[in-house]
């Protein structure tokens, strides 16, 4: 049940990050998976630089694809994800790598620590937002309105391209952390973070259908689909 | 015009080359030839109707993997587009997408697929035809498509469907019916995928999960953006990815990916993606 | 004399097809009208005004200074502000929160009509009430230049009576770019400057009393 609880906290958080750049960054961000396994692979080496990589793909990406519609910007992430997929096949040769975790007990159930980790951050990352939602100040309502129309948000003096880019950067440096953490203790190959970035996609999809609820809505959503699975 | 006589020159050369030549590389060309076949059903797709299809790797892994676990389900394969054509519900800008989530949903679902204590990680034994004969099976196929194709886009029936790729409710205005020709587009592209799956699965005698996994999928894409959506040159496109790849995979691991994300990258630069798009 | 905003030589190609061809013009506080048939190209010269299109070539001057460049947000804090057409608002906002990116009690002393529907959302709003809510934040941000298109479309006739003062009171504090088909005659008797266009070409842009023939044989 504890696993269970954790799990649904960490894909509500990636959901949260695919739904924000699907709607202020209008981009089915395909390379989401890949950034996650670039974490896992980059988590080797040190924890802390995971969310710099990850926050550099994020601007790579938005500076490849602002004056793109939302098909080719798609289209262009999913080029992205390709290439880091086979960066890492070339770099690290070897398919699959087994990462180090660091087992520990909490309240007499046996957690991986950095799952545990990864499942505390994404809780910190939901509830901040889940504050920023309700409490609706004024960036909130500079985000709905580039989430509703992007010519309209301008017409509003509203930057929408530098809003784009913090959801680009932000999201992509947070699946890159949340990847290097909670990759560990698992055996991982370059294709591994598709799974991870479907999973997401799903919950994102379904609290989707909730329109304006779908932020405060991603977490039942992310329980009820972990429950199931 | 020469370079276009050139291209169907060479594809000519490539198609009987082969025969003449070892067994290593009439493999080789044989798992081109129905990749080739695969990028001709998905042109049709994307040209005649319309739908950039990115996971076009259902109805081609779905059929290998019946024909797999038993030779009589091949007759089943055509119901495959009831598969693919479900997800147009998505409209054209989403379809993409949609189909290729739904692929790579389907391979990870194809690690638990096991039939009879067979299956998994491991895969199915499909079972294996002379390599000579599947062959001059693939060659004829690929032709027979490519006609077909040829005739069906010229025809009168084919004019109502391009009428309805172009304008659903402007063809709905004249009369015609949307929803059978689509359907019918979406059958003719997903049987040839499928011919193409079984044969995959015939000349390799082995069908594994990876059939449904993003090389499968984004493969006829990337063909037909080499090939710049034009059929022969989409040929050679698959021609050229398969024998990149394998003759570069010693040096960079699994090379077609490093061909692949050259290609989406500068399709989305480019009008490469979503031909169709043009006159919608 | 430096004018207050001037298009130079402003073209645009979309699709191999011009729909601006070398459009000059400069225009002043006061109330300035743009017309034309559908399709001329009012709009597109609005949104280049804007920022939300860029010409294929030309230039756009405020107060002499080149802000061809500059995106539809910066020119809002240039003092560049448009009200669009087809009453495109941001409709999970309500009223309150939609005029929180303007002068809020400035608005409602504009539209007092609007206070007693604050907390509604756009979407649940008649096409009057959403017009009124993209004027209200037009009129109530602090601008040099106010580019307002179709502004009384949907509008009721009292509302637009008092539209029509509002353009009298404001047009004496800054310039006022109108682009409309309902009460032509009306503005143009506000006017003082306008011009006309026609396939994107510009047939006329001027004084009021020279434009006066064009207008009438054409549009009104």
């Amino acid at each position: 049940m504890i696993s269970l609880f954790f799990s649904a906290l960490i894909y509500a958080s990636l959901a949260l990050c695919v739904l924000l750049s699907y709607r202020v960054a209008k981009v089915v961000n395909l390379s989401f998976g890949s950034i996650f396994t670039l974490g896992g692979y980059l988590s080797v080496f040190s924890l802390f630089i995971t969310p710099i990589f990850g926050a550099w793909i994020g601007l790579l990406l938005h500076i490849g694809s602002k004056r793109m519609d939302a098909s080719k910007a798609t289209i262009f992430s999913l080029g992205i994800a390709i290439a880091i997929e086979e960066a890492l096949r070339i770099l690290f040769r070897v398919e699959n790598i087994l990462l180090d975790s660091r087992i520990f007990y909490f309240f007499g159930y046996k957690l991986v620590f950095e799952h545990f980790l990864a499942s505390m951050i994404s809780a910190t990352f939901l509830i901040l937002f889940l504050a920023f939602e309700l409490k609706k100040p004024f960036s909130r309502l500079k985000l709905k309105v580039i989430e509703e129309d992007i010519e309209n948000a301008e017409l509003y003096g509203i930057d929408a391209e530098k809003a784009r880019a913090i959801v680009l950067v932000i999201s992509s440096a947070f699946f890159c952390s949340i990847g290097g953490l909670y990759l560990s203790g698992r055996v991982i190959s370059p294709t591994i973070g598709w799974l991870y970035m479907i999973f997401s996609l799903f919950i994102a999809t379904i609290a989707n259908v909730f329109r304006e609820k779908a932020y405060i809505l991603l977490l039942p959503t992310s329980f009820g689909v972990c429950w199931l699975v | 015009m020469l370079v276009s006589i050139a291209i169907r020159i060479l594809v000519l050369v490539l198609l009987i080359l082969p025969v003449f030549l070892d067994c290593y590389t009439k493999l080789l060309a044989a798992s081109a030839l129905t990749l080739a076949i695969f990028t001709v059903s998905w042109l049709y797709l994307e040209k005649d109707l319309g739908w950039a299809s990115l996971g076009h790797s259902i109805p081609f892994g779905v059929s290998a993997y019946l024909f797999a676990i038993n030779p009589l389900l091949l007759f089943f394969s055509p119901l495959t587009t009831f598969l693919l054509f479900p997800l147009s519900i998505f409209g054209k800008h989403t379809f993409p997408f949609a189909s290729f989530v739904f692929s790579v949903f389907l391979w990870y679902l194809a690690h638990h697929i096991v039939f009879e204590g067979k299956g998994g990680e491991e895969g199915f034994r499909a079972p294996s035809i002379n390599l000579d004969l599947i062959y001059l099976i693939s060659v004829t196929i690929l032709i027979l498509s490519c006609l077909l194709i040829w005739k069906i886009s010229n025809s009168y029936f084919g004019l109502k469907v391009k009428a309805v790729r172009d304008d659903e409710i402007a063809a709905k205005a004249i009369g015609i019916n949307s929803l059978p020709f689509k359907v019918f587009g979406f059958a003719i592209s997903c049987s040839l995928a499928s011919i193409a799956g079984i044969l995959h699965a015939a000349i390799f005698g082995h069908v594994s999960p990876g059939v449904f996994s993003p090389y499968f999928s984004l493969f006829p894409f990337v063909a037909a953006t080499i090939g710049q959506g034009k059929i022969w040159s989409s040929i050679l496109g698959s021609y050229t990815v398969v024998f990149l790849s394998w003759f570069l995979s010693p040096y960079v691991p699994e090379f077609h990916y490093a061909i692949y994300a050259v290609a989406l990258i500068l399709a989305s630069y480019t009008q490469s993606y979503a031909r169709s798009d043009r006159s919608v | 004399m430096v004018k207050l905003l001037e298009a130079v030589e402003i073209s645009l190609t979309m699709n191999s097809k011009k729909i601006l061809d070398s459009v000059n013009l400069c225009f002043d506080r006061g109330i300035n009208l743009i017309a034309g048939p559908n399709g001329s190209g009012k709009t597109t010269l609005l949104k280049i005004l804007a920022g939300l299109l860029r010409p294929s070539s030309g230039k756009i001057l405020l107060d002499g200074l080149d802000i061809t460049m500059k995106k539809a947000h910066e020119r809002v804090k240039l003092g560049i502000i448009m009200a669009p057409e087809r009453m495109k608002l941001p409709l999970s906002l309500t009223v309150d929160e939609n005029l929180r990116f303007c002068d809020r009690n400035r608005a409602y002393e504009y539209f007092p009509e609007l206070k007693k529907i604050s907390e509604k959302k756009a979407r649940d709003l008649s096409g009057g009430e959403r017009q009124m809510v993209i004027l209200a934040r037009a009129f109530a941000k602090n601008s040099k230049y106010l580019l307002l298109d179709e502004p009384f479309q949907g509008l009721h006739e009292k509302i637009k009576e008092r539209i029509i003062k509002l353009l009298e009171e404001e047009g004496r504090k800054r310039g006022i770019l109108v682009v409309t088909h309902d009460e032509l005659e009306k503005i143009f008797s506000m006017s003082d400057y306008i011009c006309v266009l026609t396939n994107g070409k510009l047939l006329y842009a001027g004084e009021k009393e020279g434009g006066e023939k064009i207008l009438k044989k054409f549009f009104i």
